[in-house]
């Protein structure tokens, strides 16, 4: 019962930031209401026994990743957005519509489709809170999955070197 | 043991723990100034009760007393959202931390982790400050502290790498129990050094207080906050001095385990332990100057940042050979 | 306990929401912000899936998404800063041009 309060009043503010973040003319308070979502996510993340992916989202996400966007709004000091008008005149109601059939194809399918069944794996919750979420994570992530860790960190280098080239003042 | 009891202590605790730590809080800015008076060669606040013992409540009496100014054009929502947004995280992590064996609030399985994921969310309420004021000089200050912050975040998390590979836990107490024998101070020097320094920067304390620097910012984050506004930033800082110390004690110091020979509780020892802390904190305020931006940005990347991975690389060498 | 459908119907919604913003908006900020909502959703799912079928896959590729996000944040902003100092503009719609 508990549980089931806990996960409706996170899912509530995430819901409700993500509405905030994309219906807000103001890109800052978006950005603080994304903040407020990854929040929200990470409880949830609690709540399904994924300490490690918790933390992770709110030291990586919400603290460099959303402190990064700040950063830049902050820099480029947009003040208010000016409501543009969109370029396709039907793109709003089309944009509804497809997101709105999107939405119903996804509940039909989760309604529809026997989730529950398939074989269990190695970490029930119990063996869980045993091991620990941290190591168990952490030991996939050293051997099983050990070539996408690696691949992972090319990226971000890349994703470095590319940010530095990128946002470098060029001499003219 | 009903559910219902269990709420009960688990309220109790926080209580004491917040009361106490806010009252510990205002007596460490008393502190500052009395030590650094003396360092000077003053006498320091002297007026309000015998050596000005009562001069924490007397200023809290101010704050508390003072016209609440919002300027004309600030951000008004985020403007008062800011100080929480640093007050809140600063004490949320007293939550975790192991003040003696048995006295805690709660022991989670990823405790470091949660002081770090926590104690960073305390810079978007800089950020926010600084940007909701609207003045040029806000928002220099919280641009630095953005950048700085995020930096040495970095190498704050990388320092504390080192004992918890000694340690095997992420568990607060586990920590502390692990260093029953050697603290780890004196297995990882190199940590601890780059985690105090991290930790300076990240409190924005002297001589890393380039957000707030008063001889050129003015006040920095917070140059348009008065009142209550003003005193929430200001025990904030405080607290996550009080934060990172405990850190230090818990990671480097053996926490609340005492020198062998000497019986005194285990709480005794915690509090010498992070009253020297807290001193040496002050110290330095009161000898260094101040870093220039690009110094601080030079000192992080290219000197502290390999020397962390050396430890890093060198203590798992050493774990994986000898251990 | 919590069934899993709603932690699925959750990730939909907040996909859905993501997706309305990467269309709607204008401003490229908040197109790259409304993508990071929809990394998010997907990593709830992961998230989810891993606890139903006791498998911790779904927990890492969760945190592997969450480096992707980070690298395509870093870059996406950088590109971001770099055309705002030539163009000084954030319009989408008004970056038509390969090359100028």
């Amino acid at each position: 019962m508990a549980g089931q309060l806990f996960f409706y009043f996170l899912a509530l503010l995430t819901v409700a930031g993500a509405v905030a973040v994309v219906a807000l003319p103001n890109p800052l308070y978006s950005v603080l209401s994304l903040v407020a979502t990854f929040l929200g996510l990470a409880g949830l993340y609690l709540s399904l026994n994924a300490q490690f992916v918790a933390v992770v989202q709110v030291i990586v996400y919400a603290g460099a990743i959303m402190m990064l966007f700040l950063f830049v709004v902050m820099l480029i000091n947009l003040g208010r957005e000016e409501r543009q008008a969109l370029r396709l005149p039907v793109q709003k109601l089309a944009g509804t519509i497809i997101g709105l059939g999107v939405f119903a194809g996804l509940v039909n399918l989760y309604a529809t489709t026997p989730l529950l069944t398939g074989a269990k794996g190695l970490f029930p919750a119990a063996r869980l809170a045993e091991v620990g979420s941290v190591q168990a994570v952490g030991r996939l992530l050293v051997t099983q999955y050990v070539l996408p860790f690696q691949a992972m960190a090319v990226l971000l280098f890349v994703g470095i070197v590319g940010a530095v080239v990128l946002a470098r003042r060029r001499a003219r | 043991m009903g559910i219902a009891v269990e709420a009960v202590i688990a309220l109790v605790k926080i209580a004491v723990v917040l009361g106490v730590v806010s009252l510990v809080v205002a007596y460490l800015t008393y502190l500052e100034r009395k030590i650094i008076a003396h360092i000077q060669q003053r006498l320091g606040p002297m007026r309000v009760g015998w050596h000005g013992l009562l001069q924490p409540i007397a200023d809290g009496a101010k704050l508390f007393l003072k016209e609440d100014i919002i300027p004309d054009k600030a951000d008004k929502v985020v403007f008062v959202i800011a100080p929480i947004m640093v007050l809140v995280p600063a004490f949320v992590v007293y939550s975790v931390l192991p003040f003696s064996s048995t006295f805690y609030i709660t022991q989670v399985n990823i405790g470091i982790f949660f002081i770090l994921a926590v104690s960073s969310l305390g810079v978007f309420g800089i950020v926010m400050a600084g940007w909701a004021s609207n003045s040029k000089y806000s928002l220099l200050g919280a641009l630095r502290s953005a950048a700085q912050m995020l930096s040495y975040e970095i190498f704050l998390g990388f320092s504390i790498i080192g004992p918890l590979m000694l340690a095997g836990s992420l568990n607060m107490q586990k920590i502390v129990e692990a260093q029953s024998d050697v603290w780890f101070v004196f297995y990882q020097p190199l940590a601890f050094v780059v985690f105090f320094i991290a930790a300076l920067a990240e409190t924005n304390r002297v001589p890393f207080d380039l957000p707030e620097a008063e001889t050129e910012l003015v006040a920095g984050f917070h140059t348009e906050y008065s009142g209550m506004k003003f005193a929430f930033f200001f025990l904030a800082e405080y607290a996550s001095i009080m934060v990172v110390s405990t850190v230090a004690v818990t990671l480097f110091f053996g926490g609340w385990q005492g020198i062998g020979w000497i019986p005194l509780p285990g709480f005794v020892w915690y509090v010498l332990k992070l009253g020297a802390m807290i001193f040496v904190f002050i110290w330095i305020r009161a000898t260094l100057p101040r870093y220039r931006y690009d110094q601080l940005m030079r000192l992080g990347w290219k000197f502290m940042f390999p020397l962390v991975m050396a430890n890093i690389f060198l203590t798992g060498l050493v774990k994986f050979l000898f251990l | 306990m919590v069934p899993l459908t709603h932690y699925l119907a959750l990730g939909a919604i907040l996909f859905l929401i993501g997706a309305a913003g990467v269309l709607m908006r204008r401003n490229a900020i908040m197109i790259l912000l409304s993508i990071e909502l929809m990394l998010n959703s997907v990593n709830i799912t992961f998230v989810g899936f891993a606890r139903q079928w006791a498998d911790l896959t779904g927990q890492v590729f969760a945190i592997f998404v969450i480096a992707v996000a980070a690298c395509e944040a870093a870059v996406g902003l950088a590109i971001l800063i770099s055309l705002n100092r030539d163009r000084q503009m954030m319009n989408v719609d008004e970056i038509n041009l390969l090359k100028w």
